[in-house]
């Protein structure tokens, strides 16, 4: 494994970090350690995170009157592959079985959560029962045009809208069917059913 | 009234520049003057043109116009002022004499030609230096612009392509003013963001090169219509790499969003088509591509300066200028002339 070196002491930020990612470009394929120098906290802060958001390992010791971070990273972390988001299904406007008041605070919490997680889903379905939580009484409402406009899809079952004769209700999103909803839960890195 | 005062043109700001690849071969054939007191001439892509008139003086010289670029005829006044200006400042110059260049059509209302020169005329006035006359013609698209002399001790003068190995690279005003313009001319603007870059062009570089004289400044140029990389180009020369952070590059609020939205300009497609292969951009996203060609019309001063002076440069420029941050560093020459990361 290829190290290298770098002496960022008494430098200012953001050049520890810059110094970093520029070291990480100069790696072979197969990936190697880069150990910085640094003397403050807030640069160690800014390289660890710096590391976390493109999946690389961090570690830090203190040597010397500063401290040595070192960035490892491996071939998985360089190949960069675009991280998708997950596909979630809601089947009813409550969250777990049990007291259904207890479980519309708890959907309500989860949708709110996903507006604050680092990746946002890639796209939300609802259907049979979930189909009331896109309607425009829904109190997830405000949420959920966080998550669309952070690139969500959102998508209520068409069926559903009907059987519920809510469908001049819908209020955010468009109107799905059963093929494009198997067609995207079968590719999905990841689907959730709630 | 005033939006025929902006419609009547076609191309306003620094975005109308003339590509120095299209001028370059035409500029050779001219005489070239082989008075040695003349530092800075044609031959270099420098900012301004200097010549030496004693031991520790220089004459600066440099001539800026273009047509609006905003609805406001005062206001245009002051970017187009602010930015004639920025050229002795870029050289660590002091501007002392301004001269209006002026076209305006005979169809439109005098009363705008007077907003525009009054703009100027205050700009001139904030950066201490004397607004002394001036050229007007009738034309069938407003111009404006000015001929500015300034001073400068000639072993402090900076130039544009000397950056040190080891230095670090400065930015003093955020990018993204050409595409919010468009953005703003296309009806699909943002009324915050579009005030936000009025304030910018308007906004006298000399604040912080009024800070350069207690450290070590080795080159500094302003980005204007030539965007960040091709200003960038200029100051590593053959000698050296920028190696230039794109997360920590100042960038006006929804600039980025307005390139993802392809509301790009002419003068970009033509900065990219210049930078051709000489930067690797393969790893840098569309959007930050736009911001990174985008032509500046008043744009912020790129500076290298050495490490060691380097914080405490900044945070002298913060005070007045806030948005500006520390972008990147210089190398020596690797494989390309600027590296992005």
């Amino acid at each position: 494994m290829k190290t290298i070196h770098i002496d960022a002491l008494g430098k200012p930020c953001p050049l520890p970090v810059i110094e970093t990612k520029k070291a990480i470009q100069k790696l072979p394929a197969e990936g190697g350690d880069i150990i910085v120098l640094v003397d403050n906290e807030v640069a160690i802060k800014n390289i660890t995170k710096m590391a976390n958001g493109n999946g690389y390992t961090v570690d830090s010791k203190t040597e010397g009157d500063g401290f040595a971070v070192t960035v490892t990273v491996t071939p998985q972390a360089t190949a960069e592959k675009p991280k998708t988001g997950a596909v979630i299904c809601f089947s009813r406007n409550v969250m777990g079985e049990g007291d259904d008041t207890l479980g519309k605070n708890l959907m309500k919490t989860y949708i709110y959560s996903l507006t604050e997680i680092t990746t946002p889903p890639e796209q939300l379905f609802f259907y049979n029962g979930g189909a009331f939580l896109t309607n425009k009484d829904s109190d997830v409402l405000e949420d959920l045009k966080t998550l669309e406009a952070k690139g969500t899809q959102i998508s209520t079952c068409g069926a559903c809208l009907d059987f519920y004769e809510i469908k001049d209700q819908l209020a955010i999103g468009d109107i799905t069917n059963m093929f494009t909803i198997t067609e995207v839960m079968n590719q999905a890195e990841k689907t959730i059913i709630l | 009234m005033t939006e025929d005062f902006l419609s009547s043109c076609t191309s306003g700001g620094c975005g109308a520049k003339i590509a120095a690849s299209d001028l370059s071969s035409y500029l050779r054939a001219l005489p070239h003057s082989q008075d040695p007191s003349l530092l800075v001439g044609f031959s270099s892509g420098d900012d301004a043109a200097v010549y030496q008139t004693a031991e520790d003086q220089a004459v600066v010289s440099t001539l800026d116009f273009f047509s609006p670029m905003v609805e406001d005829p005062y206001v245009f006044g002051t970017i187009a002022a602010a930015n004639a200006l920025s050229d002795v400042y870029a050289m660590g110059g002091k501007a002392i004499m301004a001269l209006n260049v002026t076209c305006f059509p005979e169809r439109l209302p005098k009363e705008m030609l007077g907003q525009i020169l009054a703009g100027g005329a205050a700009k001139v006035q904030e950066a201490g230096a004397a607004l002394a006359g001036g050229h007007s013609i009738y034309d069938h698209e407003p111009k404006y612009g000015l001929a500015v002399t300034g001073l400068v001790d000639p072993r402090k003068l900076i130039h544009n392509d000397t950056p040190e190995t080891g230095d670090t690279l400065i930015l003093t005003k955020a990018l993204g003013v050409g595409i919010i313009l468009a953005a703003d001319r296309a009806k699909v603007g943002d009324a915050a963001a579009t005030q936000a870059a009025i304030a910018s062009m308007q906004r006298l570089n000399k604040y912080a090169t009024d800070k350069f004289p207690a450290y070590q400044i080795h080159a500094c140029t302003d980005i204007t219509g030539f965007g960040l990389l091709a200003h960038g180009l200029e100051m590593a020369g053959t000698d050296h790499t920028l190696v230039l952070d794109t997360e920590e590059l100042p960038i006006l609020p929804k600039a980025l969003d307005f390139a993802n939205d392809y509301l790009v300009t002419a003068g970009g497609q033509r900065n990219r088509e210049q930078i051709g292969d000489k930067v690797a951009l393969s790893n840098v996203p569309f959007g930050l591509q736009e911001i990174l060609f985008d032509p500046q019309t008043s744009g912020g001063l790129l500076i290298s300066v050495a490490t060691e002076d380097a914080a405490d440069l900044l945070a002298a420029i913060q005070v007045d200028d806030p948005v500006a941050r520390i972008v990147g560093l210089v190398t020596d020459r690797e494989e390309n002339p600027i590296t992005l990361l």
